[in-house]
């Protein structure tokens, strides 16, 4: 489970946008997960994981269909699984429902891909996968802030080179 | 070879007494077998109790997870404002993904 949860959160970081049914379904397995640890509580591993994947093929395959909305909704998911992962990782005391968190901020997420768009996939794919990678490699605390923020920093500048590129193509065609 | 099957099964646990109350738990179970597997999947819930108080009618008190459904309404109210959210500000050209 962990040695797959960080090849889809390196996937994320470097090509979030570009192949946008990845994150789309990344962030429906993530969803998955959030559901299945709601609805099947108490079951074997392996059914959390494969609701999660099922998940996961959904939303990717509804992805083809409606880009944006799909894309939207995985911003809310993105959102909302940044803040509870970076509250667990680091062990913030927030007097706040984690729920309403989740919900509060997955909005923000959703509304930032809303009207920022490109920019905004970029970075909350770039962080979910920096996270996603970062909480599945168990490390000290002070390791995983590092890991984070050189993945983040990573992430955005590969996937802001394959913006400017793809632009740059268009424009010389 | 078994085939793909789908079953809902209700059972009863062994009663408790309580007082001078019986109590049984009921549950229901949700089970999916895929072809060709011994295992599956089985999702047990509990969904009532049974009650019966000496020279009285037997009462069945249903069992509701609030706290289950209050998480997946405020998960499915966030993925609905977030839809909402596109339905309202979306940009009117239609961005290349």
């Amino acid at each position: 489970m962990a040695i797959f949860e960080i090849l889809l959160g390196s996937a994320l970081l470097v090509a979030g946008r570009r192949l946008f049914w990845l994150f789309v379904g990344a962030m429906g397995f993530v969803l998955g997960l959030i559901l299945a640890g709601v609805l099947f509580k108490g079951q074997p591993e392996w059914v959390v994981i494969v609701a999660s994947l099922v998940l996961g093929l959904i939303g990717a395959g509804l992805a083809r269909a409606f880009q944006q909305l799909m894309l939207v909704l995985a911003g809310f998911v993105a959102g909302g699984y940044i803040i509870s992962s970076l509250i667990r990782l680091f062990q913030f005391n927030i007097p706040v429902n984690p729920q309403v968190l989740f919900v509060l901020c997955g909005l923000i997420g959703a509304a930032l891909v809303t009207s920022l768009f490109d920019w905004a996939v970029i970075a909350l794919s770039s962080i979910s996968g920096a996270t996603m990678v970062a909480d599945n490699l168990r490390l000290s605390l002070q390791n995983t802030t590092i890991l984070i923020l050189v993945l983040v920093v990573f992430g955005i500048a590969v996937q802001a080179g394959w913006l400017r590129w793809g632009k740059r193509t268009v424009v010389q065609r | 070879m078994s085939r793909f099957s789908i079953s809902i099964k209700k059972s009863s646990g062994s009663p408790i007494q309580a007082g001078n109350l019986e109590v049984t738990p009921v549950s229901q179970a949700l089970v999916i077998r895929a072809p060709g597997q011994a295992n599956g999947l089985v999702w047990n819930r509990p969904v009532a109790i049974r009650v019966q108080a000496p020279g009285e009618e037997m009462q069945i008190l249903p069992v509701y997870d609030r706290t289950r459904l209050a998480q997946i309404l405020i998960l499915g109210a966030g993925l609905l404002g977030s839809a909402l959210i596109w339905l309202i500000f979306r940009k009117r050209s239609n961005p290349k993904v």
